[in-house]
């Protein structure tokens, strides 16, 4: 087991960070879709206003913007390149559980995360002001980017199961990773948003850890007190976990019934 | 096969594919607004609109509007020729490509042809609603008008495409990293979403010897109602296109030394 493990990591770090400079071009890559769409949002604001509070407010939208992506590409949409390149037969011979991967996916994409979140920090200070986060109160933080995980996992389960059953096609996926941190209050404190998405947001489980983590690390309320987001936020994130989980394993037991669905490319 | 034979079966590829898989067209459609909708989110949300039309001139409903819809236009077009060959390579098909008697040349000038096609779309469902809204029948002419000007942005954008493809795809190894990091960084340059005129010196320049950010610039200058007459946009079109032409040749030659390439090297399947 501990050597499928070390050769699952290393195989992913040599092809994700090391091989063919990958980590340089991945962030520089990385780096210019974000300068792309956060340079006219500095347009946006007033002299009056201080450019620290807005680089910390977009700092923020990046990292919950950024945690969606991770889930959507490097996690559920691994099981779609494995299906591309005929891998995920050999990991259902092997015997082993499909979730053997991850030892290699996850460490590879938090790390990736860590050095893009400090090149964003890097950049936004260059073109405004050093965002000014701090973290105010440690544990809602802690709270918050717990359930954060359990949200982002239960996402990659769903969005994975949906996957290796019907063979999910990239603009779908694409779609997604859009279009739910605009919906759901990712980007924006949920009190400067309109009121229909606010109540939108509120009935999903995606709206309260992003509510909590920036009320942690940028001082904004959220919209309900804090006691009921962390009791609504705990309780749509354990569900949703719950959910995802079993939601995979009945499309991985279909998989494994019906054999991998023939995919064309993204 | 006559170059008007290469474009119909481009056509009857592209169409199949996005008949078949209709999120395609459902993407190309909502893009537009999905990106407005991202940036202006946050930027209403910490800024204010009318700081936005105080140093743009636009507002930013209508600039970000049109910023996706050039986006998607230039995006659709570019990249259908930027991965082609990648994914050429990756299906395994590049071998039959490579030993097909068509001239190379003519099948990637054929290769945007049918994605104008769907900028024409994109832009009659993002662009035009949006401009009607605010402007009425005016806007709807404006609306076409710029949507005529995104299809020659992305048609402009062609030649230089051209010319990277060949000599990242002609250089070997995992190319596909690079032209990653060179399609935001056209995008940034063009100007779509930071106006050419608002960006640092260096970036200007650079975005200069671009030809699709010219008539960038045109559309800017329209929408922001700066046009004194006919002569300014026709000027700015004048030396996209004079850049297209002087891209044609380096761009035809890039072609064949990444055809060579894969002659000399063999191609991987």
């Amino acid at each position: 087991m501990m050597e499928a493990v070390k050769a699952v990591l290393k195989a992913y770090f040599t092809t994700e960070l090391i091989r063919s400079r990958g980590l340089v071009f991945g962030l520089m890559n990385m780096i210019l879709w974000i300068l792309l769409f956060t340079a006219p949002i500095i347009l946006f604001r007033p002299p009056n206003t201080d450019p620290s509070v807005m680089s910390a407010y977009a700092f923020a939208a990046v990292l919950v913007f950024m945690s969606y992506s991770m889930a959507t590409w490097d996690w559920a949409w691994e099981l779609r390149w494995l299906m591309t390149r005929g891998l995920l037969e050999y990991i259902i011979a092997s015997g082993r559980s499909i979730f053997i991967l991850y030892v290699g996916v996850l460490p590879v994409s938090f790390m990736w995360m860590v050095l893009a979140l400090t090149l964003v920090y890097g950049l936004l200070s260059l073109l405004a002001a050093p965002p000014a986060i701090a973290v105010y109160d440690p544990l809602i933080m802690i709270i918050g980017f717990t359930l954060f995980l359990m949200v982002l996992f239960a996402h990659a389960l769903i969005l994975g199961g949906t996957t290796i059953s019907v063979g999910t096609s990239g603009p779908v996926m694409e779609f997604i990773s859009w279009i739910l941190p605009i919906a759901t209050g990712g980007l924006v404190p949920l009190r400067n948003m309109p009121v229909v998405i606010q109540r939108i947001a509120i009935y999903t489980p995606y709206s309260y850890p992003a509510e909590l983590i920036r009320y942690s690390i940028l001082g904004v309320e959220p919209i309900l007190s804090l006691q009921e987001t962390i009791l609504y936020g705990s309780l749509f994130a354990i569900s949703y976990f719950i959910a995802g989980l079993i939601y995979f394993k009945i499309q991985l037991k279909k998989l494994l019934k019906e054999g991998p669905k023939t995919v064309g490319m993204y | 096969m006559s170059f008007k034979d290469i474009i119909v079966a481009e056509f009857r590829f592209v169409y199949a594919d996005v008949f078949r898989r209709k999120s395609i067209l459902f993407m190309f459609i909502t893009y537009p607004y999905m990106l407005t909708a991202f940036v202006l989110l946050i930027g209403y949300s910490m800024g204010s609109a009318s700081v936005f039309m105080e140093r743009v001139g636009i507002d930013p409903a209508i600039f970000f509007i049109v910023a996706g819809f050039t986006l998607m236009a230039i995006l659709g077009v570019g990249d259908d020729l930027l991965w082609r060959p990648l994914f050429d390579e990756w299906m395994g098909t590049l071998p039959y490509v490579m030993a097909s008697p068509v001239s190379r040349i003519q099948h990637y000038l054929a290769i945007p042809i049918p994605r104008l096609i769907l900028v024409l779309i994109s832009g009659s469902t993002s662009v035009v609603p949006v401009l009607v809204y605010y402007y009425g029948l005016q806007g709807l002419y404006e609306g076409l008008a710029i949507i005529i000007m995104a299809g020659l942005a992305s048609l402009m954008s062609v030649t230089l495409v051209m010319v990277i493809m060949g000599i990242v795809y002609g250089m070997g190894g995992e190319n596909w990293r690079i032209i990653n990091v060179l399609r935001p960084l056209f995008l940034i340059l063009v100007g779509a979403y930071y106006p050419r005129y608002l960006m640092p010196l260096a970036g200007r320049i650079v975005s200069w010897i671009i030809p699709s950010s010219h008539v960038i610039e045109a559309i800017h200058k329209m929408i922001a109602g700066l046009v004194s007459g006919p002569i300014d946009i026709l000027m700015l079109l004048g030396i996209a296109t004079a850049l297209f032409i002087l891209y044609a040749p380096p761009g035809v030659k890039s072609i064949i030394y990444w055809e060579k390439s894969k002659m000399r090297e063999g191609v991987n399947v």
